[in-house]
């Protein structure tokens, strides 16, 4: 044996701290599409657990933030969804499937007037979010302004005229 | 890039010409160099680095043995998503267990390797170096569970298992058969671009009395990657 054992001791003591440093983001993107793996197969807690990995080993991975705040609002850990989607924003602003997430939660809090701003955010972030504009609509039915969520419904259709939601959701008016 | 490859995957099936196929082929390459590329890859590279063996054209019988390995993953979980896709939720809590003990052999055999530990070797049938069989049937091992273990939660390998398994039950076995060959192929093309490489090179540095450094190499990716799949489960 030529290399003692504390000369590789000290090898490989240097290359686990040489790939925490170098690899991490990697790993972190194993960790976050273990993550989605867990979540598409209904296993929602693991997901977390992953997510939470991912985000350990980049505090700035947004996607990772955002479908953390997914996995927490299926587990109905609202609080802790809200703060997972506004961190991903913090990180992302223009996260505007974040945004949209967001809204739903507030909508489903009745803080309608939140909800609202965050649709409007989203939809402004990427026009053919119709389901944001959708929402926004909705909102504004919720709170009893039936004229303003009508009026979005009915841009929203004449500028798609196959988005049926909008025509549904209209005829449920009459 | 997964849309890319599904796309391939139709085209090739609709029209399974040799530009189609070629396509495919090239569309898998590039899809193969995901994060799970690195497990593949490094997993090859300190397997052929601890063995004893230094003859090149053993190591690369070696690789082919890995890689028929992953291709009979590739298949195992294409059969269950199609025979009995109830098993998929059976596998996803395995996987987690997969990790662990593979995760935990592979920084056990490092630390051994590195000579931390002193353990009979000789003695395990599987590593006796008295029959070569045995290191190829270790190869075979290797590739089937690594591919075993990624291919559930690679973003690009399992939705194009469950999108091949589609394709096996609605356009039969014989088209389906000859564009799974193909993508395997490209699945397969790095890992043996890289024993093409690491074998002939391992054989000169062992000749240069440096098969000491090489193992020691190898022993230090085995622990990284153990770690990473302990990391992982």
């Amino acid at each position: 044996m030529k290399v003692s054992l504390r000369d590789r001791a000290i090898m490989l003591i240097l290359s686990i701290v040489s790939a925490v440093l170098i690899i991490r983001p990697i790993v972190a993107y194993q960790n976050f599409f273990r993550g989605n793996f867990f979540m598409d197969n209904g296993f929602t807690e693991r997901a977390i657990g992953q997510y939470r990995r991912a985000i350990f080993l980049n505090p700035k991975f947004s996607d990772a933030y955002g479908y953390l705040g997914y996995a927490y609002k299926r587990e109905k850990q609202t609080n802790k969804a809200i703060a997972a989607y506004r961190k991903a924003l913090e990180i992302n602003s223009k996260d505007s499937q974040a945004l949209f997430e967001l809204g739903l939660i507030y909508h489903d809090k009745e803080d309608y007037q939140k909800a609202i701003d965050h649709f409007k955010k989203a939809s402004d972030l990427d026009p053919l979010n119709l389901n944001a504009r959708n929402m926004e609509a909705i909102t504004y039915r919720d709170m009893g302004e039936i004229e303003k969520a009508v009026s979005i419904w009915e841009k929203i259709l004449q500028d798609n005229p196959e988005y049926k939601p909008a025509q549904a959701n209209i005829d449920k008016l009459k | 890039m997964q849309e890319l490859l599904e796309e391939a995957i139709v085209g090739a099936m609709r029209n399974p010409t040799l530009s189609g196929l070629v396509n495919l082929w090239g569309t898998t390459i590039l899809a193969a160099l995901s994060s799970c590329a690195v497990m593949k890859v490094l997993t090859l590279a300190g397997y052929l680095a601890v063995i004893k063996i230094s003859d090149w054209r053993r190591l690369l019988s070696g690789v082919f043995m890995y890689v028929l390995g992953m291709g009979f993953s590739y298949l195992f979980v294409m059969i269950i998503i199609i025979k009995a896709p109830f098993w998929i939720n059976i596998l996803v809590i395995g996987s987690s267990v997969l990790y662990s003990i593979v995760g935990i052999v592979l920084v056990v055999f490092g630390i051994i390797y590195l000579g931390f530990i002193k353990a009979p070797l000789s003695r395990i049938k599987l590593l006796s170096k008295s029959d070569p069989d045995h290191d190829y049937l270790a190869a075979f091992l290797l590739g089937a569970f690594v591919v075993l273990m990624e291919s559930l939660s690679c973003p690009i390998c399992n939705p194009i298992l469950k999108l091949f398994s589609a394709i096996y039950v609605k356009q039969g076995i014989f088209r389906a058969s000859i564009v799974f060959v193909v993508f395997f192929l490209g699945q397969s093309t790095l890992p043996l671009i890289s024993g093409l490489i690491l074998a002939p090179l391992k054989q000169l540095l062992a000749k240069r009395d440096g098969f000491e450094y090489i193992q020691i190499a190898g022993a230090i990716i085995l622990v990284l990657i153990g770690l990473n799949l302990l990391w992982l489960s």
